[in-house]
């Protein structure tokens, strides 16, 4: 960072980034971004367009073939779980049933992430966990219900707890209400927006829901085929798409022709 | 993928009420298990009768004092069943239970270090081991370890016995277990767990046995009457556990003479043997649906 | 294409309408679905006309699928079970003998499932697979690779030669929704069940399908009946809506005046819950979620089931059964509030 400041640097910043796998080495091409402290910015693109490539390595799960991918100014190391970096960026998933382990309760979910980070003891982290999941507006008796037992809205609020718990600078959440019902999905982005507002909580927030993006972010990025299509304002974006591919996707949110509101 | 299929909430209760009547059949089972082992153990020293007592007139059918009638020395049937029992129990638990573990364990590496050469390995040979007939190879593998060898408490002929499930039993386990790793390594929720940072064991204790265990349970369960099933029919190839100690399959291997004349003294024992084959199956039947949860 | 499919179910239309009210072609009565003693759908009411789309919308657990399932007479294998009476082109389903019913399966009604990647068979191609059910549907030996390749068209699946070879997986989703699709018109129904058929696709694909679907029905004069939990593509799709929640139908209408006007509290936080409705009240409003969750079955109140989460709730609300009432403008409703009272509230 030129400045060296910390505080002022980019949470996330890509730059000319190639990755992929064994087989697809090219999954995304030069794509570059950058996420300023208690920004949300916006991932859009089509199943197999490299969002979730990029997302895993965001989160040090893949490593890089080209380009620079520095967290809070820092590069991954050697990507272990012990990498200082692993608990700045945290990730909450798809969905919401999968990622929970259906034999833990939901405070004994959380509670991990608190033993490992804080080194709480177990009845400590279990309270901290419980405190959490109140915060994030668990209903009471779901905290110590496994995680089997809970709903899909209510697995989210878990999965976001879990992150929280690490206290990440950037959190990635993937497509996180695609599966919800639209009543739940509103409470779900609702409480992205207060981590955001309430914590400075960085985000990239990828989806497929122009409508999602449209409500939560300023700034967002179209994926197609890899690489980044078109990349700036949301309104802006979404009043006058340039990309012939951006231009399909706003005519694609059903329900763009009502003018019941 | 993301979807849950139709309404998990409406359905729910039906599952619950799928799984209480899954609950219900594990409990059963377990309940008549128990009081088939809690006889075996307690009624041979509390009844005061030993094994090899004349206690009347040979061949007496079925009474009050002789409840699975004498054998052709006047020897209580009852006695010697319940006796013989716990040989088959010990035998059975042990010869699971060690495989178990092994093969879980041994299933959970092969899972997490997939595509490398120890994997490889590990899975050529449960192929091995799998490509013969899975008791007929019990069979042969304990009359070639031989009949005659004894080992700490356990009577001549139940080492070999246990040798042969030991080294063979094993591969199915590793095979279910690493299935299941493999399954469950990719789960969101395992992510999940590497990215809050835990560290691979603990990932491995806490997210990945839990969700592996019940499957290999579950076989294990179903294994156990096809141990005491094998234990019981090496009399009739000559190998087994010898005479005099009594076991469920040489009693009825030594009453099958006796079937026109006296057929209790292989019947009655044969009802036992049953009886703890079906216990152990409802046990099975009950906990493949409360760990396949919802979908099972 | 006439085949002899086509005149035999002529023949068998001819019939049936001879006997059915023209126009009518399904009708649900007094529905409800029980499992053993738990009640998961009260009395639902509803009527389709030739060529009608209706969309059923509710949250997870509704029972917007069971209702769709009851319709089919799928649920005994379930271990559930339907009373009340579903009327099919003048025929009532509950009185048809299982092989009649059977028959109507596949010709008379089509169905689309969520879930093409578990209702296809992993381990035959797709080409087989669409054979044998054009076959089983009484298509000739000989009609039946061109009635194939004609389905694939009608769902315009380019690559024909690729997609009759490949294996379910190796399509993507897009693809295989389509050969679902196609499967449900391939007897040519007049009513095709669409369950959540758009669900976890992408976007873009979502909007060509929900295209190709209105295509169809237009083309096709099928009548469809859509159950989506998405609100956006039942105003795009459909005819007329029924909101379902907690089992019950809690307003239904003609799509327009139901999303113009959303009577029902319920209806009106669930679009109220849309993120699109955000901005439409401008830069910064926060989206109005709807707290709590829905009642399970079993937990059911006496009056209204939505007044625990209701912000219009009076003591009137859980007094007593609701009846569904008709309104002025040909809204049904069930809510002791007149249609207009509170509605600044939420939109």
């Amino acid at each position: 960072m030129p400045d060296g400041s910390s505080a002022r640097a980019p949470v996330l910043e890509v730059r000319g980034l190639r990755a992929g796998y064994g087989t697809a080495p090219d999954t995304i091409r030069d794509v570059s971004l950058s996420i300023e402290p208690g920004q949300i910015v916006g991932l859009v693109g089509e199943s197999g367009c490299g969002k979730s490539t990029l997302a895993k390595v965001v989160l040090g799960l893949l490593r890089p073939r080209e380009g620079d991918v520095l967290v809070d100014g820092r590069r991954w190391g050697d990507r272990s779980s012990r990498d200082p970096l692993r608990s700045c960026v945290q990730m909450v998933f798809q969905d919401p049933y999968a990622s929970l382990n259906p034999k833990l309760t939901a405070a004994e979910t959380v509670a991990d992430s608190f033993r490992r980070w804080k080194g709480s003891s177990r009845r400590d982290a279990l309270d901290e966990a419980r405190r959490l999941l109140d915060r994030v507006g668990l209903p009471r008796t779901a905290i110590d219900a496994r995680a089997e037992r809970l709903s899909g809205g209510q697995c989210q609020r878990v999965g976001v707890a879990r992150a929280l718990a690490c206290e990440p600078r950037l959190l990635v959440a993937d497509e996180p209400t695609s599966s919800l019902d639209v009543s739940v999905q509103a409470q779900i982005l609702n409480l992205l927006l207060e981590l955001q507002e309430g914590m400075g909580m960085s985000m990239l927030l990828i989806s497929h829901d122009l409508s999602v993006i449209r409500y939560m972010t300023s700034e967002a990025m179209v994926m197609s085929g890899g690489a980044v299509v078109e990349h700036g304002s949301t309104a802006a974006m979404l009043r006058q798409p340039r990309h012939p591919y951006t231009r399909t996707l706003v005519e694609s949110i059903p329900g763009q022709v009502a003018d019941w509101a | 993928m993301a979807v849950v299929e139709v309404n998990p909430t409406s359905t729910a209760r039906a599952i619950g009420s799928r799984r209480r009547r899954a609950s219900r059949t594990f409990a059963i089972g377990a309940g008549l298990l128990l009081v088939i082992t809690l006889a075996c153990f307690l009624w041979p020293p509390l009844s005061g009768v030993s094994t090899t007592d004349f206690v009347g007139t040979p061949l007496q059918a079925p009474s009050v004092q002789h409840p699975f009638g004498t054998d052709n020395f006047g020897r209580d049937v009852f006695v010697r069943t319940m006796a013989g029992g716990r040989l088959d129990l010990v035998v059975a638990a042990l010869g699971v239970t060690v495989p178990l573990i092994f093969g879980t364990f041994l299933g959970v590496v092969s899972g997490l270090a997939a595509g490398t050469v120890l994997d490889r390995v590990i899975m050529r040979i449960v192929d091995a081991i799998l490509a013969f007939p899975f008791a007929i190879l019990i069979l042969a593998l304990s009359v070639v370890i031989g009949p005659d060898w004894n080992l700490w408490v356990l009577p001549a002929g139940a080492p070999a016995i246990l040798v042969a499930l030991f080294v063979t039993s094993w591969s199915v386990y590793a095979r279910i277990a690493r299935g299941e790793t493999l399954s469950i390594r990719q789960r969101d929720f395992v992510v999940a767990a590497q990215v809050t940072g835990l560290s691979r064991w603990t990932v491995v204790r806490r997210h990945l046995l839990p969700n592996v265990l019940p499957a290999t349970f579950t076989y294990a369960l179903s294994d156990v009457v096809l141990v005491i099933g094998v234990i019981a029919s090496l009399p009739f190839l000559g190998a087994g556990v010898q005479p005099p100690t009594p076991e469920w399959g040489s009693i009825i291997y030594d009453g099958r003479s006796l079937l026109g004349q006296a057929p209790w003294v292989s019947l009655c024992p044969g009802l036992v043997v049953v009886a703890t084959g079906i216990a152990v199956r409802l046990m099975g039947q009950g906990s493949r649906i409360l760990s396949g949860g919802e979908d099972a | 294409m006439t085949s002899h499919l086509m005149e035999s179910e002529n023949s068998r239309m001819a019939q049936a309408e001879g006997k059915s009210e023209r126009g009518r072609l399904l009708e649900v009565k007094d529905l409800n679905v029980t499992a053993g003693p738990l009640e998961l759908v009260t009395s639902v009411d509803f009527q389709l006309r030739r060529g009608e789309r209706l969309g059923l919308v509710g949250e997870t657990g509704s029972g917007k699928s069971l209702t769709c399932r009851a319709v089919m007479g799928a649920l005994e294998r379930k271990g559930l079970s339907a009373t009340g009476s579903v009327t099919f082109d003048g025929v009532d389903m509950a009185r048809m003998a299982p092989a009649a019913k059977r028959k109507l399966l596949g010709r008379e009604i089509g169905f689309v499932p969520q879930s093409s990647l578990n209702s296809l068979n992993p381990v035959m191609r797709v080409g087989r697979q669409l054979a044998e059910a054009v076959e089983h549907l009484g298509c000739p030996r000989r009609d039946v690779d061109a009635r194939v390749r004609e389905l694939l068209a009608a769902v315009e699946l380019r690559d024909v030669e690729r997609v009759l070879r490949a294996y379910p997986h190796q399509l993507s989703g897009g693809m295989r929704q389509r050969v679902m699709i196609a499967l449900g018109i391939a007897g040519r129904p007049q009513l095709l069940v669409a369950d959540e058929p758009t669900t976890a696709l992408d976007v873009t694909v979502q909007r060509r399908l929900l295209t190709l679907l209105v295509e169809l029905c237009d083309a096709e004069g099928m009548a469809l009946l859509l159950v989506t939990h998405d609100l956006g593509v039942v105003q795009e799709v459909c005819d007329s809506v029924l909101v379902m929640y907690a089992g019950q139908a809690m307003e239904s209408g003609p799509v327009k005046e139901v999303f113009a006007r959303p009577s029902h509290p319920y209806t009106r936080a669930l679009l109220a819950a849309r993120p699109s409705s955000a901005s439409a009240a401008g830069a910064g409003a926060r989206l109005l979620g709807l707290p709590g969750r829905p009642p399970a079955p079993g937990t059911w109140d006496v009056g209204c089931r939505f007044a625990p989460r209701c912000e219009l709730r009076v003591d009137a609300c859980t007094a007593g059964s609701i009846d569904l009432r008709a309104e002025d403008d040909g809204h049904l409703l069930r809510c002791v509030h007149a249609s207009g009272e509170g509605r600044s509230r939420h939109a």
